[in-house]
């Protein structure tokens, strides 16, 4: 099909005004919030489930790639278009269509900014757990498909916890229901199985999510630690003493300076190690857990520790954790952010491979992540003007992932494998594993032509076309 | 799809070539494996890996129907299968349990049972918080392949939430694994999803892993006794939106249809069973929340249980119509969402006064479920089951709920779809069936749509 006619079908389906196809608007398209790029035919923004549907038909009819797109900050790549494929951004789909609190649940459509959901059940009382640090941005669909994590993960689960059913676009343009508004029912636990399949079984146009009540009391703490190795000890302290924090965050030294720098925060300048900790539940329950835990940080060495309940005073000890990545920003032009999980035993162990790393290469590395779960954020820094340095970074992203496979870990805690990453799932998976994940792809997808490319090795992978991640700057609502 | 089904002698002998003969059960044994009374030509006890990728390889090379056991304790659960040429007991699998508390992770082996993974966590201060029917008896594979789950799962949710890895036999022997020990993971796709509840239809489950927990430090439970049903879920509303709210909620309505001794018709007894787990500082001020709702919900007797007791009547719930002490007789599972409860049990309550049917419902209002058991040989009759049944999936539809047949005797059960309409997804899961088990020999006829 000449491109031409091509483009005219898709305005014929979404409208003249719906369809970017010049080469200089394509541009914005070209990236996510990873290191790779590639440039679609065309990017289109549908309004409908039916329209999503009718241009995925085309796209199959004419045997051309189809990309799903949310809100592009997709940290692995997984919304980068392939080659002269057709982009599908579903940000004009964001509604929400129904929330019913006697159930607890919503039903949105995929282009949902995820903080907006909870924002607007709040009145109800209600909220929606999983909370990537992106949530200021990042759509409902993009945490499906990725099946998105946040530091409140730690006691309420990841995205696919939080999933009850989804309608789906196959690859074909035809429109399923997958799973049911409660659990239990018979068959295949098909929403399970697609959730985490970054774009590549098919594009989400409507999920059914639960909601949680707002707890009746939270407490955070923030406990500073001489050292990174007993901050380390805390969070395996707390974790193995029965208490169920909601989130458990770490920074490091390096992080601890650029947030003091750039905020100036009044972290102790000598700080080692920054714990933040949160408790949620009835009254009682959260003092009693917040006393254990103060307990157990004092134990381990904290030399300061600070608490709060109320929500503003609450929001202040969580700032320099939000402001940490923006804050780097002023250490250095560049950072690639490695998502890589270890058992929680061995983060002091990584930890210190990750130090190896960064004296063997040379390059600066900031530690800022999701301690309680084992998920590690090392944010090495580098200027990609200097010749050589690139492919430096990327191999030193490289030598901490295998650290964390050799610790039993795996390869990605949160952001997913897309591009990024998929020439190192050998590293963990067989052939034969990685033939059962496309053997359920191929149930959903057989074509292929829904996302091609990605989280299975071979073809293109990360580093082609590197571009400098920027900067995402704190006041966007973005952290990591 | 299937092959021409081999001589008894020829499937035995085939077998003997690769394994060693104490993983092969002896003839005379045939019938105590029988699945829903369909006896197997043969029965492997493979002991390895090895032995059973082996076992399976020659299986599916040869079109033979493979029929995968555990303990054995649910094997009436789904469909009376087609046919069953081979049964693979993994009973005399190696039973490792690795466990590492400091992680909250245990990955143990399918043949382990429920019962001692419970007790080596136990021994941490850990626990797997499941309740499934038989938790002494099942080993973890059947729990993972029936996915039955109990009381436990309105706080804790399913295994779906708990597994974080996973490794699979495919009907070619080949062994695979997807996730990990980690507990947070997206690294590929999650295709150990798939396999829980899927009854071995896609492979055989060699072993997961998962997040476990803390031990609460306080459980305890209370009873309430009520004049009705309706009264007894409405309180349970109250109680399951309150910030108190218990880890388990059960509302048991027992005895429907009995009569005295003089023949005169007895009031079915109404029971609230909650159950508190959770810290030391916050259990007073959560069983003075829930004492008050339940009496301001007009529950007759408010009181807690003693410990003994209540351990007996959350394994009784949990075991609710699989006991094998309750004898034969229908069970059937109905679901929808948790408003709908009440909607739903009333219709069944009037359904089996209507039909003067005797037994007795459990309910869960906050997980959404109903579990009604009917005991007695007259459901052995095809037509009387079908009725019952047929009745029960409209009261289902009402409500945009299901029913499935958890248990039904023989005869009548081999006239029944004992899941009902699994909905739109069926396509897939016919395409997911195609995908993973080419040649059909893993449980075919046991499933939804007849997979
Ligand atoms: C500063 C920053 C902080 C972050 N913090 C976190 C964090 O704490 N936890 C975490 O898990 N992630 C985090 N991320 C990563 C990212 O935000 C998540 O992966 C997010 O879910 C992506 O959503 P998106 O809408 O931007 O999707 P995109 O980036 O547009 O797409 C991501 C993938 O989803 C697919 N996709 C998008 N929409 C659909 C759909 N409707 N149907 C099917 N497939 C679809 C795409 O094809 C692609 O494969 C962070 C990113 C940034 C930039």
């Amino acid at each position: 099909m000449k491109k031409k006619r091509l483009i005219e079908g898709l305005q014929r389906i979404v409208g003249k005004g719906y369809v970017i196809h010049h080469p200089d608007d394509l541009l914005a398209y070209e990236y996510d919030g990873s290191v790779d790029r590639g440039t679609a035919t065309a990017v289109v923004f549908p309004s409908s489930t039916v329209q999503v549907s009718q241009v995925v038909a085309l796209a199959h009819r004419e045997g051309i790639p189809v990309v799903p797109r949310g809100a592009g900050t997709g940290l692995s790549g997984g919304a980068i278009a392939a080659e002269g494929s057709i982009q599908i951004a579903l940000t004009r789909m964001r509604s929400i269509l129904e929330v019913d609190a006697a159930n607890r649940l919503a039903v949105v459509e995929p282009g949902l900014v995820n903080l907006d959901l909870s924002t607007s059940v709040a009145p109800q009382g209600l909220y929606y757990a999983p909370d990537p640090s992106s949530q200021g941005a990042c759509t409902i669909g993009g945490n499906v498909a990725e099946n998105s994590g946040g530091p409140h993960c730690l006691r309420y689960g990841v995205t696919t916890n939080h999933v009850l059913a989804l309608e789906v676009v196959l690859e074909d343009g035809s429109i399923v229901w997958i799973g049911d508004r409660y659990r239990g029912g018979p068959g295949y636990d098909l929403v399970g199985a697609f959730v985490g399949s970054e774009g590549m079984m098919g594009i989400v146009t409507k999920a059914v999510v639960r909601l949680l009540p707002r707890p009746e009391s939270v407490s955070t703490l923030m406990a500073v630690f001489p050292e990174m190795d007993q901050a380390s000890a805390a969070v395996s302290r707390v974790i193995g003493s029965g208490l169920l924090p909601t989130a458990m965050e770490m920074m490091d030294r390096l992080s601890i300076k650029a947030v003091e720098t750039a905020m100036g925060y009044g972290y102790p300048q000598n700080a080692g190690a920054v714990l933040l900790i949160e408790v949620d539940g009835i009254e009682e329950e959260v003092s009693e857990s917040a006393a254990s835990v103060k307990a157990l940080c004092r134990a381990e060495g904290a030399s300061e520790m600070r608490a709060a309940t109320e929500a503003s005073a609450r929001a202040r000890l969580w700032a320099g954790r939000k402001g940490a990545l923006g804050a780097l920003g002023a250490l250095a032009p560049n950072y690639y952010l490695v998502d890589g999980v270890v058992p929680r035993t061995q983060l002091l162990q990584v930890l210190r491979r990750v130090g190896e790393v960064s004296q063997g290469s040379g390059f600066p590395i900031a530690n800022v992540f999701h301690a309680g779960d084992g998920n590690l954020h090392p944010c090495i820094l580098f200027d990609e003007r200097q010749a050589g340095h690139t492919p430096r970074v990327l191999a030193a992203g490289g030598e901490i992932l295998k650290a964390c496979v050799e610790v039993g870990g795996a390869l990605t805690g949160e952001h997913g494998v897309g591009l990024e990453k998929k020439a190192y799932m050998p590293l963990l998976f067989t052939n034969a594993d990685l033939e059962a994940m496309l053997r359920l792809r191929r149930a959903f997808a057989p074509s292929g032509l829904m996302n091609p490319g990605k989280v299975f090795p071979g073809g293109p992978s990360c580093g082609e076309g590197f571009r400098p991640a920027s900067v995402v700057k704190a006041d966007q609502g973005m952290w990591v | 799809m299937r092959a021409k089904a081999t001589s008894t002698i020829a499937l035995r002998e085939r077998l003997a070539t690769l394994l060693p003969p104490e993983a092969i059960a002896p003839a005379s044994d045939m019938a105590r494996y029988a699945v829903d009374g369909v006896v197997p030509q043969a029965v492997a006890l493979p002991a390895s890996v090895e032995q059973l990728s082996a076992a399976l390889r020659l299986a599916n090379d040869q079109g033979w129907v493979v029929a995968v056991r555990g303990s054995g304790a649910l094997m009436e659960y789904g469909g009376v299968p087609k046919g069953v040429d081979l049964v693979l007991g993994l009973e005399r699998m190696a039973s490792a349990i690795d466990h590492a508390p400091g992680d909250l992770t245990v990955t143990v082996g399918a043949g382990v049972r429920l019962a001692a993974l419970q007790e080596a966590l136990g021994k941490a201060g850990q626990w797997l918080p499941v309740d499934p029917p038989l938790a002494g008896r099942q080993t973890m594979g059947g729990m993972l392949a029936t996915n039955l789950s109990g009381p436990l799962s309105l706080a804790y949710g399913g295994l779906r939430d708990m597994v974080i890895g996973m490794r699979v036999a495919g009907p070619d022997g080949v062994v695979t694994k997807s996730g990990g020990k980690v507990v947070k993971n997206v690294t590929g796709f999650d295709v150990g999803k798939a396999h829980i509840g899927a009854l071995g239809t896609l492979g055989v489950v060699l072993e997961a892993s998962f997040k476990v927990a803390p031990l609460p430090k306080k459980d305890v439970t209370l009873v309430a006794l009520f004049d009705s049903l309706a009264q007894a879920i409405k309180a349970s509303h109250e109680l399951l939106a309150h910030p108190s709210a218990p880890q388990a909620l059960e509302v048991v309505l027992m005895g429907m249809n009995r009569r005295d001794d003089e023949g005169r018709m007895r009031q079915p007894t109404c029971n609230l069973y909650a159950r508190l787990l959770g810290s030391e500082g916050a259990m007073e001020r959560r069983l003075a929340d829930c004492s008050r709702l339940l009496v301001q919900s007009r529950a007759v007797n408010v009181q807690p249980a003693g410990s003994q007791a209540a351990g007996q009547t959350w394994e009784w719930l949990a075991d609710f119509g699989w006991d094998p002490q309750a004898g034969s007789g229908l069970l059937v599972r109905l679901g929808c969402l948790p408003s709908q409860v009440g909607e739903l049990s009333q219709g069944i309550e009037e359904m089996m006064l209507r039909e003067l049917h005797q037994g007795s419902l459990v309910v869960g209002p906050g997980r959404g479920v109903a579990k009604v058991f009917m005991p007695g040989l007259k459901w052995a009759d095809a037509d009387t089951a079908g009725t019952a049944v047929e009745a029960l999936r409209g009261l289902a539809a009402g409500v945009q709920g299901y029913a499935v047949v958890e248990r039904c005797p023989l005869p009548a059960k081999a006239t029944l779809d004992v899941w009902g309409n699994p909905g739109d997804g069926l396509a897939l899961m016919r395409r997911l069936k195609e995908q993973m088990d080419p040649r059909g020999v893993l449980n075919p006829g046991r499933y939804v749509g007849g997979i």
